[in-house]
């Protein structure tokens, strides 16, 4: 209000109850934390800088925080209104409703962050099975080598998790800064984005690039498949109408010797579909010999690429700048993207090549440096 | 002063059309649009759909009472197509259910037969094909045609800009309800009541008084609804006439998005001649923008294009042609910047397209040719008040635009993969409608025996702020508490034959009728205090803080006493005031005149970052010097230049409105229409008031600022530009916006 942070105001109650979720939550009351939390929200008046100066007051409001019980303080310091009182035991009483049998007809739903925007009418007659809420499904733990991950778990979850951290310890927060909105990545799945089987789906590219499995559940039977194999052709699965995932698993990094990387560009940086992304793994051993790649790519075909003839290349070799090099050109024959909204075929075809440069540079920058002033010499 | 709608804003409870409590029998209208974008329409059956449950109606042209024509400046858009079709999205059928659900289940059942005719997605193809809405204009300075020889230099080129979607968050809609008499009370989300009123009672066949158009606030407007609001609530009333039943219209988001016509695209030559000292000669430009499908208000924005051809710089000799190409899209419209923008992108690309071939910065062009007082526009209105250089050279002093560029050129040395790059924007905008006899307005004051009071005026609420000057002035003029001010609803009842809130003009406008309003009521206390203290003269009555003061002394009058005892000496309490500028006009025949009341400048500073790997881009800083005059509000006024601002960016960079050859718009949901979110508003964004004496034609000095702020957002483009060239020497000739992320990579590899 003293910052003119509403305008036309219609926004205004979005950014209001994303801000409520920040100042519930048990994240660091930074402003960085702050404007990741209403990043999901667009206001078409203001330009976002009174917004950014209203946030300021706030988290320095927020700096008195008792860290617990934080919701007597936040309701005794009007940030929040005092039916907040007792919210927790009022949402408890709500009871999901017993959830149908699964049949040939069942729609199962992650988080909807997707059906729902795609095909609402269809989705209010569909005999749905919510499979969100099903703790047995949630989870990322370490067995036997594999990191095995539930199929209802979020990104948000991922994103947060040091498993997943660990295989690319910077980065890894920024890569899924990229993936839509704090929002959406607390309700939409893994399941989801996979079972969505969009060529440009984020967390596919991100998974196909560390060679992992699926298991998927059929009324209680079990099978296990490489992800790469589930994506028969454009929405075409390899998945019966009664199976649903109920994990995806991959083989833990051995060494730190380990390279991982995942680059997605889009129109507008983040909040955006890619038109392109692309991740990979690569394990070497102490002489820079690639004992181990997977490489992926979203947006060059009618499913989410699993860049075969690449990493056939590199494994076993030793990394050179020529090696990298070649790479890139094989990388260009494998891939046949189409020219739609999100970019022409051209375009999507280079950018497939750039973002594995991008991969390159985080693991070899002074390599990657010389690679680029090839692509540059005219 | 805060805004005071904000304390509704933050809790949720201001109140926009879709918020209006539903009226028991209400039916819900669904439009059935155009799936071609150019047809003959052979057969519509809408037998199946009207047995679908819950519709009660379908309502098609045969059902229209009065004429079917929604047309503003040509009668040439009819509410419901009519033998053809001629953009899909084109409202065909309305569809009247008693849930909206049930309205949209039968649009499957409803059945057309066309003939496909060719479509035209390209203005120049159009032109060359003879489809022109209205005249070519020219406008003419010197003798361009007898200056090429004598330039040292001349240079061509073509500068494109694209179409800019509005996606106000609040979509279209209106809820119509019928009363007594074969009247309608009609609540719309429009910028232009009047402009509502007028077009439904066209289509019904009725005059205009019995027909009320009431609008409390819009969610966002930014031109999307000077206009574009009629088709909608039109077709509502016609609704609620036909049915005799409350109709409630609201698009949903890709309705709208396929529906509505959005900012003209523009594809322009231009030609521009300097002399050896980098002076601007001559200047000839030919525009040919994309008007859709009808003339909408294309005419008048192709007519701004024109007066803004070369923003803020002198040129002795031009030469500027637009013309209207009738497009097979949905009729294009009014966007903040109103055709200003297209028009300055050109002579930015053209002084661009100079400095790359006389490898000069093209800062030195800019900066050289900029107006100062007393020189002619090419529409022959003489400067006045001209702050250009004094805006651009206060943002180069104070935003040490040399430090920056010396900054800039070391982080370019020592990097390959990102670079950066630096543009200033220097803006020239004319305050007024261009059409003269559309510069007048009327407010309605009433102050209530309680001493609080209500004000009503013609200026539509739409985030801008308006509302809050207006209560500004009153409260400024009778001396009291803001609090005691209710600012009511725009209706046509209470204000009738407004303009449109549009043309940054509505605080102006309003306000300086408000003032004469508020000022005839004051007089009439004065004159009441003088008799009843026995003062020397009205003069040494004065209000202020609600008391009463003579001579400087306070007297045992307050405000609310003043009230009560005047309106028992049966003194008049309300009153109603006319405002129309003066000064103004222009001769359309010789395309000369003093259009605009008077010129808002300003100078913008953009650096960004562009990672050259990707192609992706940063903001990184915007400095901006506007020219405020002496702001009456400088937390709305600077809430405006930053939103404008980010709204110019937005077009310039990611914001990529697609049709394909069908003529069918490809971007058409925020999946695949994208807006700057908080992430990619400028990191920095500083806002300078640049201290000016104001114009006496702007209200209370505080000049006018909803668009002018919009055309910095060029600037972002030429940074960009900058940033890619300091990797890619060879990266010439890019002058076709928006640059996005695409156009930006391959530029940044183009050999």
């Amino acid at each position: 209000v003293d910052e003119g942070g509403t305008q036309c105001g219609i926004c205004t109650p979005g950014f209001i109850v994303s801000l409520c979720g920040f100042v519930l939550s048990d994240h660091p009351k930074t402003v960085e934390n702050a404007i990741n939390a209403v990043a999901g929200n667009i206001c078409r008046c203001t330009g976002y800088k009174s917004i950014e100066r209203a946030i300021g007051h706030i988290v320095t409001k927020l700096q008195g925080k008792d860290a617990l019980p934080p919701l007597a303080w936040l309701i005794e310091n009007e940030f929040l209104p005092s039916y907040f009182t007792g919210i927790q035991e009022r949402l408890d009483a709500i009871k999901p409703k017993a959830q149908p049998e699964i049949t040939e007809n069942t729609v199962f739903v992650g988080g909807g962050t997707d059906l729902y925007v795609q095909r609402p009418a269809q989705m209010l007659p569909a005999e749905i099975v919510h499979l969100y809420n099903r703790t047995d499904l949630k989870g990322i733990w370490k067995d036997n080598g594999r990191c095995r991950i539930g199929a209802s778990t979020t990104a948000e979850a991922l994103k947060q998790s040091k498993i997943i951290k660990e295989l690319s310890p910077k980065e890894i927060e920024a890569y899924f800064d990229l993936i839509s909105s704090a929002q959406i990545r607390h309700m939409g799945t893994l399941a989801g984005n996979l079972v969505n089987a969009s060529p440009i789906g984020d967390l596919t590219v991100f998974f196909l690039s560390l060679n992992s499995n699926l298991v998927l559940n059929d009324n209680g039977s079990l099978r296990e498949l490489p992800l790469n194999q589930f994506y028969k052709g454009y929405k075409v699965l390899d998945k019966k109408d009664t199976e649903y995932i109920q994990e995806l698993n991959f083989e833990l990094p051995k060494s730190d010797t380990f390279y991982f990387n995942f680059e997605k560009v889009s129109k507008r940086t983040y909040l955006d579909i890619a038109s392109t992304g692309s991740a990979m793994s690569l394990q070497c051993d102490a002489n820079g010999k690639i004992l181990k790649a997977g490489a992926s790519a979203g947006g060059v075909a009618p499913v989410p690429f699993y860049l075969q003839k690449t990493v056939d290349f590199l494994e076993g070799k030793t990394v050179s700048v020529e090696v990298l090099s070649e790479a890139l050109d094989i990388a260009q024959t494998e891939v046949a993207p189409i020219s739609d909204v999100r970019g022409t075929a051209e375009y999507k075809k280079l950018l497939l090549r750039q973002l594995m440069l991008g991969h390159f540079i985080k693991f070899f920058p002074e390599m990657a440096k010389e690679l680029l002033g090839q692509l540059t010499a005219v | 002063m805060k805004n005071i709608d904000s304390y509704t804003h933050v809790r949720g409870e201001s109140i926009y059309v879709d918020d209006l409590p539903i009226l028991g029998g209400t039916l819900f209208g669904v439009i059935f649009d155009s799936p071609v974008a150019h047809a003959k329409i052979l057969k519509l059956d809408t037998s199946e759909a009207e047995k679908m449950p819950g519709v009660k109606h379908i309502i098609t042209y045969k059902d229209i009472p009065g004429e079917n024509q929604i047309g503003g400046i040509f009668p040439d858009e009819p509410s419901l197509a009519e033998g053809e079709v001629h953009f899909k999205g084109q409202p065909v059928a309305l569809v009247l259910a008693t849930s909206k659900r049930a309205g949209h289940a039968a649009l499957s059942k409803i059945v057309m037969e066309v003939e496909e005719l060719p479509v035209i997605v390209d203005p120049r193809e159009a032109a060359a094909k003879g489809e022109i809405i209205g005249t070519q204009r020219t406008f003419k300075l010197g003798d361009p045609d007898g200056q090429w020889d004598k330039c040292a230099h001349v240079f061509e080129g073509v500068a494109e800009s694209g179409g800019q979607e509005h996606l106000y968050i609040e979509g279209q809609g209106a809820y119509a309800f019928p009363v007594e008499n074969g009247c309608i009370r009609l609540v719309s989300s429009t910028q232009g009541p009047t402009q509502v009123q007028r077009a439904a009672c066209r289509v019904l066949g009725v005059p205009m008084h019995k027909i009320e158009v009431d609008v409390r606030r819009l969610g966002g407007g930014f031109g999307g609804k000077e206009d574009q609001a009629s088709p909608f609530a039109v077709l509502a009333a016609l609704g609620a006439m036909h049915s005799n039943k409350p109709v409630k219209l609201i698009l949903d988001r890709e309705e709208d998005m396929r529906m509505t016509g959005k900012r003209h695209p523009y594809t322009s030559d231009f030609k521009i001649g300097l002399d050896k000292d980098l002076n601007i000669i001559a200047y000839e430009v030919d525009f040919y923008q994309d008007a859709g499908a009808a003339a909408d208000l294309s005419p008048a924005v192709l007519e701004r294009s024109l007066f803004h051809a070369t923003n803020s710089y002198y040129v002795p000799n031009v030469k500027a042609r637009a013309t209207s190409c009738r497009t097979n899209v949905p009729p294009n419209t009014a966007f903040r910047g109103f055709g200003g923008p297209q028009g300055m992108f050109v002579i930015e690309a053209a002084i661009s397209k100079a400095a790359e071939e006389l490898g000069v910065d093209r800062a030195v062009i800019q900066e050289r040719n900029l107006f100062i007082d007393g020189q002619p526009f090419s529409y022959g209105q003489i400067t006045e008040g001209c702050e250009a250089k004094n805006a651009w050279s206060q943002a180069c002093e104070k935003f040490d635009v040399e430090g920056a560029r010396k900054r800039i050129a070391a982080f370019n040395a020592e990097n390959t993969f990102y670079k950066k790059g630096l543009a200033l924007m220097p803006i020239c905008f004319g305050i007024s409608f261009t059409n003269t006899p559309m510069n007048h307005a009327r407010a309605l004051v009433h102050v209530y025996q309680d001493g609080s009071l209500g004000v009503s005026t013609g200026a539509v609420e739409m985030g801008q702020g308006v509302n809050t000057k207006m209560l500004q002035i009153a409260a400024l003029t009778f001396g009291v508490n803001p609090d005691r001010i209710k600012i009511e609803t725009t209706n046509t009842t209470r204000v009738a034959n407004t303009s449109p809130t549009a043309a940054s003009a509505g605080a102006d406008l309003n306000g300086k009728a408000l003032q004469i309003a508020c000022n005839a009521i004051l007089a009439r206390f004065k004159t009441f205090i003088k008799d009843s203290f026995k003062a020397s003269s009205e003069d040494a009555v004065e209000l202020r803080e609600e008391g009463v003061y003579i001579d400087g002394k306070k007297v045992d009058w307050n405000w609310e006493t003043l009230v009560q005892k005047a309106f028992l000496a049966r003194i008049n309490l309300s009153e109603k005031g006319h405002y129309s500028t003066p000064k103004i006009h222009f001769d359309k025949t010789t395309e000369k005149g003093h259009p605009f009341a008077y010129h808002v400048y300003g100078t913008a500073i953009f650096e960004t970052t562009v990672d050259c790997v990707r192609g992706r881009y940063e903001m990184d800083a915007v400095h901006i010097v506007h020219d405020f005059g002496k702001s009456m509000n400088r937390i709305i006024d600077k809430g405006q230049v930053e939103g404008a601002m980010v709204q110019g960016v937005g077009w310039m960079t990611m914001e990529e409105l697609r049709y394909n050859e069908q003529g069918r718009l490809l971007s058409n949901a925020l999946s695949t229409y994208k807006v700057p979110d908080i992430y990619s508003a400028p990191k920095e964004v500083n806002v300078e008031f640049l201290e000016t004496a104001g114009s006496d034609l702007a209200i209370l000095k505080s000049k006018a600022v909803g668009e002018p702020p919009l055309m910095y957002g060029i600037g972002a483009y030429f940074a960009l530009v900058d940033a890619i060239k300091a990797f890619n020497p060879k990266a010439n000739g890019l002058f076709s916006s928006p640059m996005t992320p695409e156009r930006v990579l391959m530029a940044l590899y183009n050999k």
